[in-house]
């Protein structure tokens, strides 16, 4: 009695997991069988993080473009571990290799789990290319994504620039350790270190949490009240209401303050019109998608080749530029180059009064 | 020879005794980081990271009051993250489609309230491992939360909201933070119904008069519900404040937080082997994580160091644990 | 019926614990199971407790079904248990009122603050009934010793009217004094119409206070009888499961070593219990001899089972016609023998008659009433006159009186003032007993006084002790040997005792003469003037 009853608790919750994760992922499922089909899967990290969504947004953008002029119509499948698991991802490139597509493109959680499955998917003669994050030791055969190292001078010249060249900094980055991460941070340093005015003067965790991030920028302005720089490593603390950080904002508003921050999310490009940051160094989130599938039509259809990296190239968004960031995220239509973002000069005004 | 013997085992009794007086080493511990970072450290004293300590302890301390009641059981409750989140982010939809403040935050307790009682029920009716059904129920709520935003923050949160965590009151001429206050009417409602009414009183029972209790007719199944469904609201009541105060419902929100909940409440004695529980132990020990990791911040610690130095605390806390237990059965 | 079990079945595994239990009970029967351990009733009580849920079958209160686990305290069902289960962190008074705190407000009752001075008074009142003495009311429970803690598990059960108590043998850890006590609480729950289901391993408790004993041997009830009409030795024979009922009846000799060896074991078991209060070993020790009383039981009955019924008859029957002798000589042979004598005297009054032979008639008429008191004697040999009008008590009384005219020895009676009614064979037997016993005093102690006792050492269980200052028994006694010496007064006491379900006991006083004892069972008494 007792034990039925028990059974049919641990069937009714291993059914719910099983819709739960059924219902999670949006898939197409593959047009069976059609000579003139090419079905990319698109794999990001994880569900949970909102800008994959815009690059899935691009990605089928550009299918629709290559399809219907005679070429193969283009399928994008969407499928993504809900939180970022390696292991995970893993399976879901192992499922995906089994299901049969045409070509798998892929943002690896960790380079060296990725390997397998996309040596093995490449043996399998599915071509694979990685965006965003890469695995430079498996046989994918491109990648395209943002140089870290560059996009961290980039932002240190922005900040640099914002400063007037002297002044305390600090930092805020995510876990520590994550390589892209490490890598802006040291592409930041290599340029800021050429600056002898310039002292970074604390570094700070966020663990990647939109609360503990809030609390360490406040606690580090406390902290250090002299600082006139900030460069976020990740959009993190930003994410907050106004008023969540009053010692940042406060300083902010008085112009003492200059902040660099990572991405180009709408509440940011808010942030920065209004004057709280000043300059936004982004990848290009859109071209995840839009231009990997063009990259990957090229491989498959036309049979282009392509070097081992391909630079994405970054948005640099400064006051100069960001209405016509705030007006792609409004249409999502980012097919259009950003203005110049220094022209005119967006120091100027606040810098040099 | 045996005077020496005799001496030296009446200090180790005495060194156990005050050991074993958990809230009283807390605090002694909160007393002496606050003297010494004090000193060093001139803006910890100062009023504005007063406040802002008090602000960011008050969410943990409340879930670590519910999650506190759960591990005197002998249970755990995993969930408390997620719970968090959820009410959030029930709420804060509920705001955005123009709901009242009362009705929002009502809602959000209710789905706090709801995950408590779904793992109550299924830890104390049905009988299966704590773990497992908070472990499930994390995932669940945590898929929800997903669910619901989409993925995406869920922002412009009115301020009449907000105000439960980002306001202040004046108090006694200063100013006291409004989720503090919050805190307090909680502690002090949770105490009175631990300390004097007979639930409280069975609850306190449980780990170690189950079998007595089941004689005397008591419903241990509703027991633990209860305790489940309590440790719920608390996370929730804590998720509310946490969403007010940053303005803003993610839905990656207090991921990890059960690790700093727990924390906080076995650093305050909330545990089956530890006999004298409290309230204030768990309160005084979410006060001492928070200081802890406040002062290690301030000082400049490099952050690879400090996520070690709360583990290191912990493992002290069931240490001394172990070590009162063990020396109390010698004594005896 | 107040309580119905039906066909509970519970199993460990392959291992049944309880196998097809069936019974059921009215408001006010006292009930009583004995088994050996592991014979299942700790598992039958915490079935019907609420506790353990059965495999099969179905147990209805007031014939309403119960579905398991279920709150037996609100069904006004009470359970002491074996060993006491409270709660060590709580003190006296929170144990006794563990699950029943009295406070406010009434509903919901979780959110009930109680209200420690009133529960205190009524703690006090409990724990005075139990004569128990507890240092304080907030000791905690856990530095009170076995037998206070067990103290404050049967006072849990007196702070609320129940009507149905199920006790599991509590008192292994009870000195005597509460096992007494104990005892009285159930004859007094019995009073008051609340049913009774106690579990025991103790015969003596079982017997003194149950109306119907249950026996469980490997999880069945193989014994369902009313205490009255059963005797120690079947239940034994029940508990360790003889096959045949009837090979159990223990004969005169055999019997004699038996009672003796179980009198030991009787000792040893309660210094056992004095000496140390720990249940596992005891229940051991119980076991192991239970065990070798079983083994000689049945060696020992084995052989002589017709020879005891035969005996059993011929003492029946020699009763029954002593019973018709008596009462042949005291209807027809005084009855002739008196209207002889007023025909003589009718003869002496005529006047045609001579002097001489009227002296003749005289001392014919005087021989001849003596006759008459010497028949008349014998008559009450045969069958004591007054038993039968005035109960044992007094036939004993009168005719130790007459036999201290006889034969010049003093006997000094002390017979207990309520010994109520028995059922006559037993009276009988006992009168009997006294008898033999006094002329085996005359006959060979050549003592000068007797003290005879008779009393209840405890209930339905009634003793006589015979004790005199003469020579005493010779060193090698043994009743074998007497009997073939031709000495049958202590032979037949033995077999009387045997028969009965008694046991005897003859040891040398100290101070010179022997002390004879005999205990015999008996079912509940009519009280006199009730």
């Amino acid at each position: 009695m007792g034990l039925l009853r028990r059974w049919w608790i641990w069937a009714g919750i291993i059914g719910l997991v099983i819709w739960l994760i059924g219902s999670g992922p949006r898939s197409e499922p593959p047009a069976v069988g059609g000579p003139r089909t090419l079905t990319i899967a698109w794999i990001p990290k994880a569900m949970n993080n909102p800008i994959f969504e815009l690059g899935y947004k691009g990605a089928v953008k550009r299918a629709a473009e290559l399809s219907g002029h005679g070429g193969p119509d283009v399928q994008v499948l969407y499928v993504a571990p809900v939180a970022a698991d390696a292991a995970e991802q893993v399976r879901i490139m192992e499922d995906v290799i089994v299901r049969g597509v045409d070509a798998i493109a892929i943002s690896c959680i960790d380079p060296v789990a990725c390997k397998y499955p996309i040596d093995k998917a490449v043996k399998a003669g599915i071509p694979v290319m990685t965006w965003d994050s890469d695995s430079p030791q498996s046989l994918r055969f491109t990648s395209w994504g943002i140089d870290n190292y560059r996009a961290g001078q980039v932002a240190a010249y922005l900040l640099v620039r914002a400063m007037g060249g002297r002044g305390k900094v600090a930092l805020l980055t995510g876990v520590p350790g994550a390589y892209n991460l490490e890598e802006r941070i040291r592409g930041f340093r290599s340029l800021t270190s050429v600056f002898p005015d310039i002292e970074i003067v604390a570094v700070a965790v966020s663990n990647e949490d939109i609360n503990l991030g809030v609390q360490v920028v406040e606690e580090t302005m406390l902290a250090h009240p002299d600082l006139n720089g900030w460069f976020f490593v990740g959009m993190w603390p930003l994410f907050a209401e106004r008023g969540a950080m009053p010692l940042w904002e406060s300083a902010a508003q008085s112009g003492r303050l200059k902040t660099v921050a990572f991405d180009t999310l709408p509440v940011e490009l808010e942030l920065l019109r209004d004057g709280y940051l000043s300059g936004l160094v982004g990848q290009k989130y859109w071209g995840w998608g839009y231009e990997t599938v063009r990259i990957i039509y090229e491989h498959v259809v036309l049979g282009k080749q392509f070097p081992p990296f391909l630079d994405s190239g970054m948005d640099v968004v400064t006051r100069s530029n960001v209405d016509a960031m705030i007006r792609a995220w409004k249409t999502h239509d980012f097919s259009r180059p950003l203005p110049n973002p220094f022209k005119p000069d967006p120091f100027r005004p606040r810098s040099y009064p | 020879m045996v005077t020496r013997v005799s001496r030296a085992l009446r200090l180790q009794q005495r060194w156990y005794r005050f050991l074993s007086n958990r809230e009283g080493v807390v605090a002694f511990l909160l007393l002496l980081m606050t003297l010494v970072l004090g000193t060093r450290m001139p803006t910890f004293l100062s009023a504005q990271n007063i406040l802002n300590v008090a602000r960011s302890f008050s969410w943990i301390a409340v879930a670590a009051v519910g999650e506190g009641v759960v591990l005197l059981t002998g249970g755990i409750d995993l969930s408390v993250g997620s719970t968090m989140a959820l009410a959030g982010v029930v709420a804060a939809l509920l705001l955005q489609g123009g709901t009242p403040v009362a009705v929002a935050v009502f809602a959000g307790l209710a789905a706090g309230l709801l995950i408590g009682f779904v793992n109550g029920s299924l830890v104390g009716r049905m009988g299966l491992p704590p773990f497992i059904v908070t472990l499930g129920t994390m995932s669940v709520a945590r898929g929800i939360v997903f669910g619901l935003t989409g993925g995406w923050p869920v922002r412009d949160l009115p301020w009449a909201f907000r105000v439960l965590g980002q306001g202040d009151l004046p108090f006694l001429g200063g100013r006291v933070p409004v989720p503090v206050l919050i805190l307090a009417v909680l502690v002090l409602a949770s105490s009175l119904l631990l300390n004097l009414t007979l639930l409280g009183r069975y609850i306190r029972l449980l780990p170690r008069a189950e079998p007595a209790l089941h004689l005397s007719g008591v419903d241990i199944g509703g027991l633990k519900q209860f305790v489940y469904t309590f440790s719920g609201f608390m996370a929730a009541a804590g998720g509310l404040m946490m969403t007010a105060r940053l303005g803003v419902a993610a839905p990656t929100a207090a991921v990890g937080y059960e690790i700093d909940i727990i924390a906080a409440a076995i650093l305050g004695g909330a545990s089956v082997a530890h006999r004298g529980w409290s309230l204030w132990g768990v309160l005084l020990g979410a006060g001492l994580l928070q200081v802890l990791r406040n002062g290690l911040v301030l000082m400049g610690v490099h952050p690879y160091w400090q996520t070690g130095v709360v583990g290191a605390m912990l493992l002290a806390a069931i240490l001394i644990d172990y070590l009162v237990a063990r020396g109390s059965q010698v004594g005896e | 019926m107040m309580l119905e079990l039906e066909h509970i079945r519970k199993s460990f595994g392959k291992l049944p614990v309880l196998d097809d239990v069936s019974f059921s009970l009215g408001p006010g029967e006292v009930v009583g199971i004995a088994g050996k351990n592991g014979a299942g009733k700790t598992m039958l009580l915490s079935v019907i407790a609420g506790l353990e849920p059965p495999d099969e079958g179905h147990i209805r209160v007031d014939r309403v079904p119960l579905s398991w686990p279920f709150c037996a305290r609100a069904l006004g069902i009470e359970f002491i248990p074996q060993s006491p289960v409270l709660a060590d962190d709580l003190d006296v008074t929170g144990n006794i009122f563990l699950g029943q705190e009295i406070g406010w407000p009434a509903r919901p009752r979780w959110l009930r603050v109680p209200n420690r001075r009133r529960m205190d008074e009524l703690a006090e009142q409990a724990l005075a009934t139990l004569e128990a003495h507890i240092p304080s009311l907030r000791e905690r429970v856990a530095y009170l010793s076995a037998e206070q803690r067990q103290l404050v598990a049967i006072a849990r059960v007196l702070i609320r009217p129940a009507r149905l108590i199920l006790v599991d043998d509590p008192t292994a850890l009870l000195s005597t004094p509460y096992q007494r006590k104990l005892l009285h609480l159930i004859e007094q729950w019995r009073d008051r119409g609340t049913a009774v289901l106690f579990a025991s391993n103790d015969l003596d408790h079982l017997f003194a206070v149950t109306d119907r004993i249950l026996v469980l041997r490997d999880g069945r009830i193989v014994m369902d009888v009313s205490t009255d009409e059963t005797t120690r030795e079947e239940v034994v024979a029940a508990i360790v499961g003889m096959r045949d009922r009837g090979e159990v009846t223990p004969i005169i000799w055999a019997v004699d070593s038996y009672y003796r060896a179980r009198e030991e074991a009787e000792k040893l078991q309660h210094q056992q219990r004095l000496l140390e209060k720990n249940l596992a070993a005891q229940a051991l020790l119980r076991e192991q001899l239970l065990e070798q009383l079983s083994l000689q039981i049945a060696a020992l009955d084995k052989a002589n089972r017709a020879l005891q019924e035969a005996q059993r008859r011929l003492l029946t029957e020699r009763e029954q016609e002593r019973k018709h002798l008596a009462r042949e000589l005291h209807d027809q042979v005084i009855q002739d023998l008196l209207s002889i004598n007023y025909q003589l005297e009718d003869l002496a009054e005529a006047r045609e008659v001579p002097e001489s032979v009227k002296a003749d008639l005289a001392r014919v008429r005087e021989d001849i009433r003596g006759l008459v008191t010497e028949v008349r004697r014998i008559c009450g040999d045969l069958r004591p006159p007054t038993i039968d009008s005035l109960g044992l008590g007094a036939a004993i009384r009168s005719y130790a009186r007459e036999w201290q005219e006889r034969t010049g020895i003093h006997v000094r009676v002390d017979i207990e003032d309520a010994l109520g009614r028995l059922p006559e064979p037993i009276e009988l037997s006992l009168f009997r007993i006294v008898q033999e016993g006094l002329n085996n005093v005359w006959k060979h102690a050549q003592a000068t006084e007797v003290e005879l006792r008779v009393y209840h050492p405890s209930p339905r269980m009634i003793a006589i002790t015979l004790a005199d200052n003469g020579q005493g028994l010779p060193e090698d006694f043994d009743l074998a040997a007497a009997s073939r010496a031709g000495h049958y007064g202590l032979l037949g006491i033995s077999e009387r005792v045997a028969l009965l379900g008694g046991r005897l006991s003859l040891k040398n006083r100290p101070g010179g003469g022997l002390l004879l004892h005999v205990e015999v069972p008996h079912p509940r008494p009519l009280r006199e003037g009730i």
